[in-house]
């Protein structure tokens, strides 16, 4: 626990030491709320849908961004030697480093509580809508950070790490996707393979049951369990690495 | 006391370090002497504990460093040959996250962060970040950050690199104070450095070990390693890998 809040508290320093930190918080709130802006005045409802549903998508760019420094920089450094040399059981560097990350989205995501404010003053929104999308967000984010860190791990090169992780990110967020459901089960008539992977697979389904105002457990189990799956296979390269 | 015992580490199909063993006693000074690409770094990476031996294994304190990692590193003060530093870091904040992360706190970190800052003459810059630092600088406090815990065993892979004189004899003057009741490894590529430093020279060449020499005095220490660096890797071409035990 200890060394969990030793690397937490010095990645955390590390990204707001970064200009990048600062660029990627008001590049991600000027976009995400510039595109959700423009509808709210279209529309005229008070409500956040046109702001969630778009954001998957732009937290595939935006994430990686996050995520692609963790390991990478280390190997660009050198630090890496001193952290693998230190007495203490790597997993909690891990844990350490992608909680820093998590926060740091989480304190831009605070940067998008004008907008909700905003939303509450002009008219009667849906709070416990609000409040589950938000969840929504920040377990997609952390499921998103969680693969990141993990790419971030097996390469020294941080525009690698950010490639490689859009590209990740996309095929798995697109498997959620009915067209390419329907194209991949119209390939394989007999497996079924697109159902599948979006019924069972895909973090669309339990994304969207948050943006419905639906808090299930189901969901943040199946959030939960892939987190700790891709923390784990980021253990297992620092371990083949020593190999 | 420090046991490499039949060490063999491959990356693929080829052999970096091969079969090599030796022990080295609290005390000594060795200097770890061959040429660029001969397996020194990747030895001590291994003693480290920062890579697994493919075969063989070592012992610090007892205690094997495939079973017992952790408490191997925690043991040992390690340099690596790269520059180690966070560059945003300011170099005061870096000596103390290094040692809060080997498990110092309290009055004990502010002991050995004091004797660190003032063995290295670091006070000048424990407020500038790394990237600010000179070479000389940022090599005293890479080295001061691998003794902030007061390691037994102090592993240094080319601590003189990128020094000047001047600081390298700082560096020469601090091992021997040091060495008294610690082992201390050292590598080089640069003979006259290991001579200046160590009473014994390792010598070691395409992964395997072909020369381990002890000086008694220092008297033509310089000419006596030369002349014995240079039998061992010319012995080693004629025997393929023969090792010799060289006592001066």
């Amino acid at each position: 626990m200890r060394t969990f809040l030793i690397i937490f508290e010095r990645e955390i320093k590390a990204y707001f030491d970064s200009a990048i930190a600062y660029i990627f918080a008001i590049v991600f709130l000027m976009i995400t709320c510039g595109i959700f802006i423009n509808d709210f005045f279209l529309v005229s409802v008070a409500e956040m849908d046109s702001y969630f549903t778009p954001l998957p998508y732009l937290m595939i760019l935006f994430l990686p961004a996050v995520s692609m420094r963790l390991w990478a920089e280390e190997r660009k450094d050198n630090t890496y030697e001193l952290l693998m040399t230190l007495p203490v059981k790597k997993i909690f560097i891990i844990m350490g480093k992608y909680a820093s990350s998590v926060v740091f989205f989480l304190i831009t995501l605070l940067g998008t509580l004008p907008v909700v404010i905003m939303l509450f003053v002009l008219g009667k929104p849906d709070p416990g809508k609000i409040f589950a999308s938000y969840m929504g967000v920040f377990f997609l984010g952390a499921l998103y950070l969680a693969i990141g860190i993990f790419l971030s791990g097996v390469t020294g090169d941080q525009i690698v790490a950010y490639l490689l992780s859009v590209f990740v990110l996309a095929l798995y967020y697109a498997s959620g996707n009915d067209m390419v459901a329907s194209i991949l089960d119209g390939l394989w008539p007999e497996l079924q393979a697109g159902t599948f992977l979006r019924d069972v697979f895909s973090a669309v389904p339990h994304y969207q049951a948050f943006t419905r105002g639906i808090i299930d457990l189901h969901s943040i189990l199946y959030f939960t369990t892939l987190v700790v799956f891709a923390l784990w296979l980021n253990d297992v390269v620092l371990r083949r690495d020593k190999i | 006391m420090l046991k490499v015992d039949r060490v063999v580490r491959k990356y693929g199909d080829f052999t970096a370090v091969d079969n090599v063993s030796f022990e080295i006693q609290p005390g000594e000074v060795v200097g770890f002497l061959g040429p660029n690409g001969s397996g020194k770094t990747t030895l001590m990476r291994v003693i480290t504990a920062y890579m697994l031996p493919t075969k063989g294994t070592v012992y610090v304190d007892g205690l094997d460093v495939i079973r017992n990692p952790l408490e191997v590193s925690s043991r040992i003060g390690y340099l690596p040959e790269s520059n180690i530093l966070y560059p945003q870091m300011r170099s005061g904040e870096f000596l103390l996250f290094v040692g809060r992360a080997r498990g110092l706190s309290g009055k004990r970190l502010k002991e050995r962060f004091d004797w660190c800052v003032d063995a290295m003459k670091i006070a000048p810059v424990l407020r500038k970040r790394n990237m600010e630092c000179s070479k000389g600088f940022k090599q005293r406090i890479s080295l001061a950050s691998a003794l902030i815990h007061d390691p037994g065993y102090v592993i240094l892979d080319e601590p003189t690199l990128g020094l000047d004189p001047l600081q390298i004899f700082m560096v020469r003057d601090f091992l021997k104070l040091i060495s008294k009741e610690k082992v201390v490894l050292f590598s080089s590529h640069i003979l006259q450095e290991v001579a200046a430093m160590a009473k014994r020279v390792i010598i070691i060449n395409e992964g395997h070990i072909i020369g381990d020499a002890r000086f008694e005095d220092r008297e033509n220490r310089t000419e006596r390693l030369e002349k014995i660096f240079t039998d061992a890797v010319l012995s080693a071409r004629e025997s393929g890998g023969k090792r010799e035990e060289v006592r001066q």
